[in-house]
């Protein structure tokens, strides 16, 4: 019996070629995406879950809650807590703090700037990472020990054993220190938080002391220490959790208007959680996770949705055999059986397909999920199947399950059909029948939501890329001077660079959230307004081509405008941006002109002198769009500035990039230049929202795919069904446009009820999604007749060239098919 | 063997109603030779259908071997239909897909029949019709004659009680509609039931009886002299 029926399924499908391939790839393009996208999500899940012990590891960090503010989140924590905590709580076996330098490293001839961190010798004890060399756990107990990958072994020594070399670190001017390579550990996965590449011990003597060291009489957190703590075997995090607030009001004396917060994470919770200040890596909203992978359903439902209708459109022309196997004696469970086994077949082998296809795109998909900067490691999303048999266990089974349920709908209604019916071939193909139509809609239907949810992020996404930054972020390149402010000669020397058309400096990034801040208010104010405060170039706006809202910018003809830190009485002026005119209270722009500030300043510090708002600037995000611009008041103090932006004009940008790193060399720091494009800092804060655009982009591409071929395959069996409908239309006058229109307009109606389903449920969606932006762009309403309209043209154009191909047809071959 | 009282058929649309059968009351016997005439749209594929339980009738009762089938469900019809009937159609309906072999083991595969049994069967059965040579071909590879050759094959594979073959010549030319007539003739004589339709008077000619229906009633029955 079973090979009765392989031999009328294969031979069926051989005979039916064009529409099997149409059926079967676009099964195993469903299958491929929605696989890709599993693991994808595994992969999100899996941060840091492998290493030994990694279940009682826990970082330790520190937020900071203003009322009527949003809260202040780091990823780090002050150097003294993890002391205070193994003090307080036994069931901490050990701790470890890591903190990040730049200096330049060196060996012979060459040299890199490099991401040196610095760690406590118990963090490779307490985070065994797989090692190729030597002892990470032992490596830092020596001062001048260091621990690297295998990327920098390759690097500065080549195919040499590393083990007990030397390399320089330039940490400060002219100052060399050596240190010996003590371990050498494999180059760390795409899903680990970390991502240092060379590990120095904070036993040595060089150590970036502001990390490690503790300070009892501090009444300011220190926040440069990433913590981490490992508990005993057994024990659990709960009292820590529950008494941190205590222990928080213990230790550190309580600051007005700010409630600090203890946050204990474990380390595989990491890359989940809400990304905070001095973050080692971005993080992954996990709303975003499961976005995609409903949209991986989507597409699964997508193929399966073509799989049924093509099935069903199908098996209406086996509709004779039913009818014979019927009279023969078939029950109508051996014919649920036989159309449900095909179903399988066609699954199964699918599935194999979407195997092939999952592997050669995996390279590619890494590339499509990865930074693309040697500072962020790359994606490592992977399927090996072979290795584990329950994931190709559970992939078989899926598969299975699909099959069963994708055939399920055919066999059904087959075996149902009465023998005389079926013999007499009465019955509805697919298409026509109500089922039929409704996956039709249905497909239209995620097809235009998809089409809504992938230009609604691409739109927000270019608008925090581009017009929401409020600055032009054009070709600039930011280098950073990390011993000393950039001298004037420095700025000069830049300046007068062929292809550079402009330069400025300021003490941190253009968006930088690391600013100093202090408490300022209006003259006759008692509450002070915390205010951030940046320290810029006279041309910083101009730089970044920002104009005042009211009142002047900065001009050397104005003897306030500098700030003199040697003589903090003289008269100063300030600019001020939009935020800080509503907490100040002012009530525009051009209220605040001339207006005086004054500095709530501590009972030890003298009072300044004079501030006056000189001009208000707008808004631009200091952190990213997902977070309220904080008031700000600019001071212009040109010899403390050690982050340069240089603006390039786009033409011969190597010799102009050479011409930079000369300046460098001369009039720089002797360390390595260190420099980057700003485009790359936007990359990274929004690397989420980049990521999804491209995986959704993509899913959207293959949801497009799909419903063409779905169409298509659909295009074919509805002319097959009309054939001698379209006959008798010819032999009574029809042209062939008429006939045209006929068939076309069939596949027109279904995207009018699909955009009534679409429309709201995708409005709602993207809506809830821009939510999550403090600064976005609005909905767009005329994106949802586009999307509408791109659908139907998309069914148009797949089913018109068929369509066209039936109507020329001479009608007497239409009506001898009958 | 096959009682039919009164038995009515009515297809129904949402507009249309249609009386194909109207109080057909006939009885056949076990072993005869029935030819069922009638102009178009007289009702005798409906009747050779509820005869064969492919459908179910609107009014009236139809006794089979005894067994009232009337109100029986389409599961328990199969069971019926699989032990004792068997189908010649006029457009012959093979299965395209399958072999003349392949096709004619249809009829065995959901009788439990085992595998090595059933290729004997098959192989007689070809044997029988005069199509053996053919047994691997596929029937768009063979002549109209030909297929109708394996359906009559398929359907005497199961040793039914009762062969209901409905037009089966009607689309063949006169030597292979007198091939295929000899055939079933000889099935007759060897004592199963067959019930025929058809418009030919030559081909009724060979039943013991020929029953007439107009209008979906039975309008006259006619003995072949003995």
């Amino acid at each position: 019996m079973f090979r009765n029926y392989l031999a009328a399924a294969l031979r069926n499908l051989a005979r039916n070629k064009l529409v099997s391939c149409i059926n079967v790839a676009g099964l195993a393009l469903g299958f491929a995406a929605a696989l890709l996208i599993g693991l994808y999500l595994r992969y999100e899940l899996s941060f840091d879950d492998s290493l030994p012990g990694e279940r009682q590891v826990y970082r330790i960090s520190l937020t900071f809650e203003r009322a009527g503010k949003a809260a202040e989140v780091w990823d780090t924590a002050d150097p003294s807590v993890a002391a205070f905590l193994r003090l307080d709580y036994p069931e901490i076996a050990m701790s470890a703090r890591i903190g990040d330098t730049w200096p330049s490293v060196r060996r012979g001839d060459v040299a890199f700037p490099e991401q040196v961190f610095f760690a406590e010798p118990d963090f490779f004890r307490m985070l065994p990472f797989p090692t190729i060399a030597g002892n990470p756990a032992t490596a830092l107990d020596a001062p001048d020990g260091l621990v690297i990958t295998r990327t920098i072994a390759r690097r500065y020594f080549g195919d040499e054993d590393p083990l007990g070399k030397s390399l320089q670190l330039r940490l400060q001017q002219d100052i060399d220190v050596p240190v010996r390579v003590l371990a050498v550990i494999e180059d760390l996965p795409g899903n680990t938080h970390f991502n240092f590449r060379m590990v120095a011990s904070t036993n040595a003597s060089f150590a970036p002391k502001q990390y490690f060291a503790t300070d009892d009489q501090t009444n300011t957190f220190e926040l440069g220490a990433h913590t981490y703590i490992r508990l005993r075997d057994g024990a659990t995090a709960e009292r820590i959790k529950a008494d941190a607030k205590s222990f928080l009001e213990r230790h550190y004396p309580s600051a007005p208007g700010i409630t600090p917060r203890l946050d204990i994470l474990p380390i595989s919770s990491v890359h989940l959680s809400p990304s905070g200040r001095s973050a080692l890596s971005p993080t992954m909203n996990p709303r975003t996770l499961w976005t995609l992978g409903l949209v991986g359903l989507l597409v699964v439902l997508l193929a399966a949705i073509n799989f049924v209708n093509l099935m069903t459109a199908r098996a209406a022309q086996r509709v004779i055999e039913v009818g014979v196997r019927k009279s023969a004696g078939a029950r109508r469970i051996d014919l649920i059986a036989q159309f449900l086994g095909e179903a399988c077949v066609y699954v199964l082998v699918a599935g194999l397909l979407a195997t092939a296809m999952v592997e050669l795109a995996l390279p590619a998909f890494n590339v499509l999920l990865s930074f693309g900067d040697e500072l962020h490691q790359a994606a490592t999303v992977s399927f090996q199947y072979w290795r584990e048999p329950k994931l190709a266990a559970a992939l078989l089974l899926a598969g299975l399950l699909l099959g069963i349920l994708a055939g399920a709908y055919p066999a059904f209604v087959m075996s149902a059909m009465r023998p005389a019916a079926a013999l007499q071939r009465r019955i509805a193909a697919s298409g026509s029948s109500p089922v039929g139509r409704m996956l039709v809609v249905v497909q239209l239907a995620i097809l235009i939501a998809l089409l809504v949810a992938t230009a609604v992020i691409h739109r927000q996404t270019a608008y925090a890329m581009g017009e929401g930054l409020r600055i032009d972020r054009e070709q600039v390149v930011l280098l950073s001077f990390a011993e000393q402010p950039a001298s004037s000669a420095f700025m000069d020397a830049i300046a007068h660079i062929p292809g550079v058309r402009d330069v400025t400096a300021a003490t941190g990034w253009p968006t930088n959230s690391d600013l100093s801040a202090g408490n300022f208010g209006r003259v006759a104010d008692v509450q002070p307004v915390r205010l951030q405060v940046p320290t810029i170039d006279f041309n910083f706006f101009e730089f970044y081509h920002l104009k005042p809202l009211a009142g002047r910018l900065p001009s050397r003809a104005h003897g306030t405008d500098l700030f003199v830190f040697e003589n903090l009485k003289r008269p100063l002026s300030v600019w001020v941006n939009e935020s800080a005119i509503r907490a100040l209270g002012f009530s525009s722009p051009a209220a605040a002109i001339g207006e005086q500030l004054k500095s709530f300043y501590g009972p030890s510090a003298e009072p300044p002198g004079t501030i006056t708002i000189a001009g208000v600037v707008p808004d631009f995000p200091v952190d990213s769009v997902r977070t309220q611009i904080e008031p700000a008041m600019y001071v212009v103090a040109p010899a403390y500035l050690n982050l340069v932006s240089i603006r390039l004009d786009g033409k011969q940008m190597p010799e102009a990039l050479a011409a930079v790193d000369d300046v460098w060399k001369r009039l720089g720091e002797p360390r390595a230049i260190s420099r980057w494009f700003l485009d790359q800092y936007y990359h990274r804060l929004y690397f989420d929202i980049i990521q999804q655009r491209r995986v959704l982009g993509a899913l959207c591409g293959v949801a497009v795919i799909l419903a063409c071929l779905g169409l298509f395959g659909l295009s074919i069996y509805t002319a097959q069904r009309r054939t001698k409908e379209i006959g008798v239309r010819k032999v009574l006058g029809a042209s062939t446009s008429d006939v045209m229109r006929l068939l076309l307009w069939a596949f027109s109606k279904p995207v009018f009820w699909a955009s009534a389903i679409a429309w709201p449920v995708s409005a709602w969606i993207m809506n809830r999604w821009l939510e999550g932006f403090v600064y976005r762009v609005p909905l767009g309403w005329w994106l949802l007749p586009t999307a509408s309209l791109t659908a139907l043209i998309i069914a148009l154009m797949t089913v018109s060239a068929h369509s066209y191909a039936v109507a020329r047809q001479q009608p007497v071959g239409a009506l001898r098919y009958e | 063997m096959l009682t039919l009282d009164r038995i009515g058929k009515v297809y129904r649309t949402t507009e249309v109603e249609t009386q194909a059968l109207n109080e057909v009351s006939l009885q056949i016997d076990a072993g005869e030779f029935v030819a069922v005439m009638g102009p178009s749209g007289c009702g005798k594929s409906t009747l050779l259908n509820i005869l064969g339980l492919l459908d179910t009738p609107s009014a009236g009762t139809y006794e089979i071997f005894g067994e009232n089938v009337s109100a029986y469900s389409e599961a328990q019809l199969t069971t019926v239909r699989r032990a004792a009937i068997g189908f010649v159609f006029q457009s012959f309906n093979l299965i395209d897909d399958l072999t003349v072999e392949e096709n004619v083991e249809v009829a065995l595969l959901y009788r439990s029949v085992p595998a090595k049994e059933r290729r004997a069967r098959v192989a007689e059965a070809l044997e029988r019709v005069g199509i053996a040579h053919r047994a691997r071909h596929l029937p768009q590879q063979l002549s109209g004659g030909q297929q109708q050759r394996v359906a009559v094959a398929r359907a005497l594979v199961s040793a039914p009680k009762v062969i209901l073959a409905d037009e089966p010549t009607g689309n063949l030319d006169t030597a292979n509609g007198n091939a295929v007539m000899e055939l079933l003739f000889n099935v007759a004589k060897a004592g199963t039931t067959v019930v025929m339709v058809t418009h030919s008077l030559t081909y009724a000619a060979l039943a013991a009886r020929t029953i007439k229906l107009l209008d979906g009633r039975v309008v006259s029955e006619t003995l072949l002299a003995a």
